[in-house]
């Protein structure tokens, strides 16, 4: 079983900030990549197309970000390598309840599940026990 | 009279008996611009020919013509011309196709022929108020409509922004309860927390009560499984008292509704069962029923919580009331309210059963058949 590799994508630094805590305080990894936008995270997968070990194995994808959201993310994604698609687990992070980017979510076959913030632990565990990691 | 603008009003007048038109139009020419035509087939191609040079505000017609009849006539100006006003010329003994047309082509205002002067003219310049009354409603509520557009727009960015630092400071202070500290610093992190929450509570629902004000019912098949399981993921999260859920949905009739309003009362009503629990009950439970027939669906929430005192339950739908237990318990008073005012706007109904330290039955009935969806769309067709 691979270490647990996670990357965050969320524009608000202390979000990133407190979620880095969270999953490092609750030890459920300290391997953890963050990125303030859409762009600089694919430049990071796009350079690591073919070596999955460098790939994280799940993304923490914040919806609402601007110049690229979170779905807007996930279209530029889907055009990275089989590798990339298949090592990578998106998981979409929000703040709103807004009902279309819920069921957009839920449509998106890229989307492993959505979360609210703020973000639980627990949940992140019962995910990465469904993905068998 | 002057019209919206400013040009002067188009009349046409259909008769089989050239010296009516001629009289018409001797009458009228200089009032009016005075179309005329001596059949329905010609009036429908007159009609056409002055498409480009504006509308056509009023149509009178005769009703006894060869081959098309004024009110076959009319009807067919009805489909084409809608915004054009109608009115009939009929004799005396057309009663039944004076009906006729009050149904079909469902025409303004008829005359009496021989037709009179003054008549005719108070007749034409009610008509093209009425034309011209019509014309501004539509671009009124073509108005409306943007500034709704652009205030739902307005409404998703500042609830997005509104609750987007709270987010952080409620994830923030979960972070600084993890660490050991004094009893001091723990019961001041404990009250920037519910503070926070109560906080985000309230945005929470002072956004949904603009949506619903706001938005029309969108109309869609309900999947309430998927709605159910939806809010017990984001209330999970905030549930660390155990609670059962019991979950009993009969989906076998397809429901239609507005979703999104669906989500708002069911959110409240899961919501409030889950706060207003009894800690000293070994065993906190939610029920949830629902059950659909041809007329209507019933949702129906029982929780063995606190319940609400017997003299308080004719007064928890209205806004910002709130008991002292629910003031405790950080309750804002204006879910119920948002509930039952989301329940209105799809012409349910609401009701509660409650019995102190007992528990609590909300149930809301909806109508299947949709009555708002039915009146929206006899609106949209007039």
């Amino acid at each position: 079983m691979r270490p647990i590799k996670i990357m965050l994508i969320d524009d608000n630094s202390i979000d990133l900030f407190l979620h880095e805590e969270l999953l490092k305080s609750d030890k459920i990894t300290s391997d953890i990549i963050s990125f303030s936008g859409g762009k600089s995270a694919l430049d990071f997968l796009s350079m690591r197309q073919k070596s999955p070990d460098q790939l994280p194995n799940l993304i923490l994808l914040d919806i609402q970000m601007p110049i690229m959201n979170g779905f807007e993310f996930i279209i530029e994604f889907e055009k990275l390598s089989e590798t990339v698609r298949n090592t990578c687990n998106i998981v979409m992070v929000s703040s709103t309840l807004h009902p279309s980017d819920l069921t957009r979510a839920a449509s998106n076959p890229s989307v492993i599940k959505l979360i609210h913030k703020p973000l639980e632990t627990k949940e992140i565990i019962e995910v990465i026990q469904d993905l068998g990691l | 009279m002057p019209n919206l603008n400013n040009t002067k009003t188009k009349v046409l007048y259909v008769d089989d008996e050239i010296h009516n038109l001629t009289a018409f139009k001797a009458l009228f020419r200089k009032e009016y611009e005075v179309l005329t035509a001596k059949s329905g087939d010609e009036g429908l191609e007159v009609l056409k020919q002055e498409e480009q040079d504006g509308p056509v505000h009023v149509i009178i017609s005769d009703q006894r013509m060869p081959g098309m009849e004024g009110t076959e006539f009319l009807e067919k100006v009805q489909a084409l011309y809608p915004a054009s006003i109608r009115v009939l010329l009929t004799g005396y003994t057309d009663m039944k196709s004076l009906i006729d047309a009050v149904n079909k082509g469902k025409i303004y205002r008829y005359l009496t022929k021989p037709w009179e002067e003054n008549t005719l003219r108070n007749t034409i310049i009610n008509a093209t108020e009425s034309y011209n009354d019509k014309v501004f409603l539509k671009e009124k509520v073509k108005e409306l409509e943007r500034a709704n557009e652009e205030l739902s727009r307005f409404i998703y960015s500042a609830s997005h922004d509104l609750r987007a630092p709270l987010t952080t400071v409620i994830g923030l202070v979960k972070l600084l309860r993890s660490d050991e500290r004094s009893d001091f610093d723990k019961k001041i992190i404990e009250n920037i927390d519910l503070s926070v929450k109560k906080l985000d509570d309230f945005v929470k629902k002072i956004i949904d009560y603009y949506k619903n004000e706001r938005q029309e019912n969108v109309i869609e098949k309900i999947d309430m499984n998927a709605i159910v399981d939806s809010i017990l993921n984001s209330l999970g999260l905030h549930n660390s008292q155990n609670i059962t859920f019991h979950k009993n949905i009969d989906d076998t009739i397809n429901f239609y509704s507005d979703s999104f309003r669906l989500y708002i009362i069911v959110s409240n009503l899961i919501s409030n069962a889950v706060k207003y629990h009894n800690p000293n009950n070994p065993n906190p439970s939610i029920w949830y029923t629902f059950s659909a027939d041809e007329q209507n669906c019933t949702i129906e929430i029982k929780d063995n919580g606190m319940g609400i005192e017997k003299e308080y339950l004719d007064r928890i739908f209205e806004m910002f009331f709130r008991t002292e237990t629910s003031s405790l318990l950080a309750g804002s008073g204006i879910g119920l309210y948002i509930v039952k005012e989301t329940v209105s706007k799809l012409n349910g109904s609401i009701s509660v059963e409650s019995e102190i330290n007992h528990g609590t039955t909300f149930k809301v009935k909806l109508p299947l058949k949709n009555n708002t969806y039915e009146t929206n769309q006899n609106n949209a067709d007039r």
